[in-house]
């Protein structure tokens, strides 16, 4: 009796794993050899990754102790880079959220704009920040300017995608009923739907100041202001002490800013 | 029918039959996919009156109601709401006659992160558009002195700048009262008003929301489960089955006992 409920169970019980077709699984062996593949072009090398660590020690022996001679206009430089980052996400936030209204689904009823909107903070995203500046330092000239327009753009691709899809997500009963008591559709997504999204939306903001930290020290590389650019010019003259300074002083502020993130995010969500 | 108490603006008292449609619905029939909901529905209610409409789960009492509004596009038939025919007017009157009317939800449907006062001043965003009046700190302060008014009159005002997130599910009901009253309203439509509080919260919920409709003498159209709360509070009942109205009576005339084996556990 029992050798035949056996016998039945296994014959039951489904498999470990879902069967697939011959086609799915020759797509996943060109995808898996497509990997190993790119770690060659990657040009991944353990051997140079080892070779590298006695160059690295000696770069960190000689530039131990971090040079405190330019501590001053180095510290005016990361202030400047924190102040292209804080302006550049301030005014990004401020036009990626009509952009988000547009791109929302279903909250303003037209197609087209939604196409356009979605379109247009695509563009924004998918472009990285290094090339904005780039484009930036051409139409506007060298200088924090540039790089702050940089910051700015990348921003409203980031957070008009965000923005976007947090208001989709919301519930919309608060929205419909105040659509009920004859208010207006765009009264009703301030009123109802963005106090709603606000959590996501600081959310968003916070880490797009914090990712606007970082890029703006990177900027300066292609001359779009901050302490970026400092940086290369230690680097290039061999000042290694100095450049340590300016990394240990880049380390603080990104810090800084993730943990102040961190912190208004707790204070201002769970109010 | 019952007389309950003299039309609004007049001395005189007047019979509910001689008194003026607010909302007429003629022929109102709604699918959803391959599935009729309603059929044919037909009925009217006049000035001050307070009705009643019941029937079993998924009946369609909820989309009659939403449909009277607009909220749910019908397929067929006429609404003549505030002298407004409801299915052929634009958007923009069709939120002029909205803003007439108060929407009681079920889940009171609150915006929760924001206080219970700007919550009450957002039922005149029908009459004032605008920045000013999202929040309550924006707007002038004879609005934030009305909706603190409306507060007060559900017994909430201690509580004005609580968020709507942390009030009970009766204080949230009764702040949506608030907000339709703020309206000032002419007619409360309110679909299963206290179906998602207790008992007793239900009782106190209804009660206070009858005899603010009756002081004011606001139109009251609200769908119920709880035929007790149906027969007490209407004037007259209107009963959904299959689609149609099957009944439409007045309230004393009816028996809770029959209605019950009849509309939910017949």
């Amino acid at each position: 009796m029992d050798n035949v409920r056996n016998q039945r169970s296994e014959d039951t019980l489904p498999g470990r794993f879902e069967r697939t077709s011959s086609l799915t699984f020759i797509l996943y062996f060109i995808a898996l050899a497509f990997v190993v593949w790119s770690f060659t072009g990657a040009g991944w090398s353990f051997s140079a990754l080892g070779q590298g660590v006695p160059a690295m020690l000696d770069f960190l022996s000689r530039a131990w102790p971090p040079s405190t001679d330019r501590l001053a206009a180095v510290g005016l430089s990361i202030l400047e880079t924190f102040q292209m980052a804080l302006v550049g996400t301030l005014v990004g936030i401020v036009l990626s959220l009509p952009l988000a209204i547009l791109g929302a689904k279903g909250l303003t009823g037209s197609r087209s704009l939604y196409f356009l909107s979605r379109s247009i903070v695509a563009l924004f995203r998918t472009v990285p920040d290094l090339v904005w500046a780039l484009i930036f330092v051409i139409t506007v000239g060298l200088g924090p300017f540039a790089g702050t327009l940089a910051i700015m753009v990348d921003t409203i691709g980031f957070c008009g995608r965000f923005f976007a899809e947090a208001m989709e997500d919301v519930d919309k009963a608060p929205s419909e009923a105040l659509v009920a008591t004859g208010a207006k559709r765009l009264d009703a997504i301030f009123a109802a739907v963005i106090p709603a999204a606000m959590p996501a939306f600081i959310t968003t903001s916070l880490f797009a100041l914090e990712k606007a930290t970082r890029s703006s020290v990177i900027l300066g590389l292609v001359g779009a202001g901050g302490v970026g650019i400092e940086l290369k010019v230690a680097m290039d003259f061999f000042d290694y002490p100095l450049a340590m300074s300016i990394i240990v002083m880049i380390f603080a502020l990104v810090l800084a800013v993730e943990r102040l993130g961190v912190w208004a995010r707790k204070k201002i969500i769970e109010g | 029918m019952s007389q309950v108490g003299s039309e609004a603006g007049q001395g005189s008292p007047m019979s509910i039959e001689q008194r003026h449609i607010v909302l007429q619905v003629q022929g109102l029939s709604k699918r959803f996919a391959d599935k009729t909901v309603l059929e044919d529905i037909t009925f009217d209610i006049r000035q001050g009156e307070s009705v009643a409409l019941i029937g079993s789960n998924g009946v369609g009492k909820s989309t009659a109601l939403y449909c009277c509004l607009r909220l749910i596009e019908p397929e067929n038939g006429r609404i003549q709401l505030l002298d407004q025919n409801l299915l052929g007017v634009k958007a923009k009157s069709l939120r002029m006659v909205r803003r007439e009317v108060g929407f009681i939800f079920q889940k009171h449907n609150l915006v929760p992160r924001a206080c219970a006062l700007t919550n009450v001043l957002h039922g005149a965003l029908g009459y004032q558009s605008g920045p000013r009046q999202w929040l309550h700190c924006l707007t002038k302060s004879k609005n934030r002195k009305r909706a603190y008014e409306m507060l007060e009159r559900v017994g909430l005002n201690h509580i004005a700048l609580q968020r709507a997130d942390k009030l009970s599910g009766g204080q949230s009901q009764r702040v949506a009262i608030a907000r339709a009253l703020m309206q000032n309203p002419k007619i409360i439509m309110a679909d299963e008003p206290v179906a998602s509080l207790d008992p007793i919260a239900g009782e106190a919920i209804m009660q206070l929301f009858f005899s603010l409709c009756k002081s004011d003498g606001i139109t009251l159209l609200f769908t119920s489960h709880n035929i007790e709360h149906a027969l007490q509070y209407s004037d007259r009942v209107l009963a959904i089955a299959g689609g149609k109205i099957t009944l439409d009576a007045c309230s004393a005339e009816l028996d809770a006992a029959d209605l019950n084996q009849q509309y939910h556990y017949g």
